[in-house]
């Protein structure tokens, strides 16, 4: 994915002496005294100007110019490359071309938006492989020190460190058939690389300030995991059901946070990891090779890529942590509420058991009445028998047959409970 | 309008965990200068502020009505809390994983600005709806490294001061 955004370009046959690539988020097109300016010259030099046109190769006296726009996304990547060409009659001061291509090109990055980055190559044909002495520290301007080189095919590539989004390179190339080819495909991967090494920087800017905070808001965080976890040590009776639901709704928050948090990080995480892998891809065709004592611009690149995808890492594994422990806390509240649950629960079955005690307590004392009801009953139609038979001694005889009636109540209600059982 | 400058935008009471909002304000208001967009995001404040304390029927221009005007707006914010009301001065604070930086990250939405085009200059409205005096000085910001964001409250002369 991030490779097609670079497409192949048709380069110049010439190799530069002098390239820059600048890379604004600004939109380049936009910016309408550079497009008047390459109007103007591809006029002059009867060249045909589009406005869309995304490469411009004309020359002007003894100068090759060179334009390219490599890339539109959120950086316009623009190649300026200015070479000398080669006469016949070298009596042409060379050090009056270098001036003025210089100033052209400052005068051309004038015109352009402030840059996000700006590489600037200087291109040297000569072969220091060969030298014994290590040439780079007298080559490099302003006693700039050298950073990284190493040596590709025959080719060398040094750098200075970065200053303020800037760095300067010197590439030294042998006089070989194809040179320019080599020379430009050599270019094009330093502006590939410069654009993903932007894009990983400016996405672990961005978050710079959230990896500084997570150890103040991971420490926070804790302590109230911690406050919560206090909380649910608690006997069950002193946490009303209303401090529950705070607490499960602090949690939620607090989790759906951690959980966007940690996804948008790994997002971040994914994106530099498929731009690290671009890089890797770049840098492993280079084959660089370690040139004298210095550390080789590949080695050195990685590294600092590994360096800047270490805290989204480190952000991911603690925001995580943090999530376990909010599920730990989660787990806490749902065992305190299942307690709270059984604890209801049991009394309320202790309430149930007593009420079916009375129930039962009830039935019998019910089923006593009715035994007595029933003998009652059977007395009395005995008396109402005996009365009809004999006046005397109807009160005896209703006396001594009560325990009969009892009994026989007692039998007829046993009878009708077990039919009623049966069903 | 505020100074010339036009109001289109309604800005909700939970905008500081409504990554549509805040992408919404980031939007229309990028281009424009901070002191204006202070302003808009302090009327709208302002304005939230007064039905805050007309809902919670807080009375009074003094710091419980600050507090409590605050806290009704903030009474589902687990990370920020009121640990100070002292005589004439509320500080605010909000620690732990700020809300606003999270969903400025799942939005890539730049978290720092919008803590000092929209979030103080909201807040200073908010307490301002009780007691226009309100000054609202940002003491610990987490923006310039501090470990938490201070707000204090102070009966004033109505300015957003941030240290």
């Amino acid at each position: 994915m991030v490779k097609e955004k670079f497409q192949k370009k048709s380069y110049p046959e010439w190799v530069p002496d002098l390239v820059t690539i600048i890379g604004s988020e600004e939109n380049l097109p936009e910016q309408l005294d550079y497009q008047r300016l390459l109007k103007k010259r591809s006029g002059k030099f009867g060249i045909p100007y589009h406005e869309n046109t995304e490469t411009l190769s004309f020359a002007e006296g003894t100068v090759n110019y060179f334009f390219s726009k490599e890339f539109s996304g959120d950086v316009d990547t623009v190649v300026i490359a200015l070479g000398t060409k080669k006469l016949v009659n070298k009596s042409t001061s060379s050090s009056h071309t270098a001036m003025n291509m210089e100033s052209f090109l400052e005068n051309l990055k004038a015109l352009l938006p402030e840059p996000n980055y700006e590489n600037t190559i200087k291109l040297i044909q000569t072969n220091i492989l060969e030298e014994t002495e290590d040439p780079l520290p007298e080559l490099m301007e302003d006693s700039t020190p050298i950073e990284n080189a190493g040596v590709l095919k025959n080719s060398i590539i040094a750098c200075a460190p970065t200053v303020n989004n800037r760095r300067k390179y010197i590439l030294f190339h042998p006089e070989e058939r194809d040179a320019a080819n080599k020379v430009w495909k050599i270019l094009s991967d330093i502006s590939e690389i410069s654009y993903h090494t932007w894009e990983i920087d400016h996405l672990y800017s961005n978050r710079h300030l959230m990896f500084e905070q997570i150890d103040a808001s991971e420490k926070n965080t804790q302590y109230r995991i911690n406050e919560i976890l206090a909380e649910m040590r608690k006997p069950v009776d002193e946490m009303q059901p209303s401090d529950l639901e705070e607490v499960l709704r602090e949690i939620t928050i607090q989790f759906s946070r951690l959980s966007t948090m940690a996804s948008s990080m790994r997002r971040d995480l994914v994106k530099t990891r498929s731009l690290r892998s671009r890089l890797r891809e770049i840098l492993d065709e280079w084959g660089e090779k370690p040139y004298r004592e210095y550390r080789t611009n590949s080695s050195a690149l990685l590294n600092r890529m590994d360096r800047a995808m270490a805290p989204f890492t480190d952000f991911i594994e603690r925001v995580e942590a943090l999530m376990t422990q909010l599920n730990t806390v989660l787990d806490s509240v749902r065992t305190y509420l299942s307690i709270k649950q059984q604890k209801i629960n049991i009394t309320q079955q202790e309430a149930s058991k007593n009420q079916l005690v009375r129930l039962v307590n009830l039935q019998e004392i019910l089923h006593k009445l009715e035994i007595l009801i029933v003998a009652v009953y059977i007395t009395e139609i005995f008396k109402t028998v005996i009365e009809s038979l004999t006046h005397e001694k109807t009160h005896l005889y209703t006396a001594l047959f009560i325990p009969i009636a009892l009994v026989a109540s007692l039998l007829i209600s046993r009878t009708l409970h077990k039919t009623e059982n049966s069903h | 309008m505020i100074n010339g400058f036009t109001m289109t935008l309604k800005i909700p009471g939970d905008w500081y965990v409504n990554p549509k909002v805040l992408g919404e304000f980031y939007n229309t208001y990028k281009n424009h200068p901070i002191e204006q967009i202070r302003k808009v995001s302090f009327e709208q404040g302002l304005q939230y502020g007064l039905l805050l304390k007309e809902q919670a029927k807080v009375s009074g221009e003094g710091t419980e009505a600050i507090s409590k005007v605050l806290e009704t707006l903030l009474r589902d914010e687990p990370t920020a809390k009121i640990i100070q009301i002292d005589e004439g001065r509320v500080l605010l604070r909000n620690s732990g994983f700020c809300p606003l930086m999270t969903a400025c990250l799942s939005m890539n939405l730049p978290w720092t600005w919008l803590c000092s085009s929209l979030g103080w200059p909201f807040f200073h409205g908010i307490a301002s709806a009780v007691n226009l005096k309100v000054n609202l000085t940002m003491s610990k910001r987490r923006e310039k490294g501090d470990p938490c964001c201070d707000h204090i409250f102070e009966i004033g002369e109505g300015k957003l001061l941030i240290n």
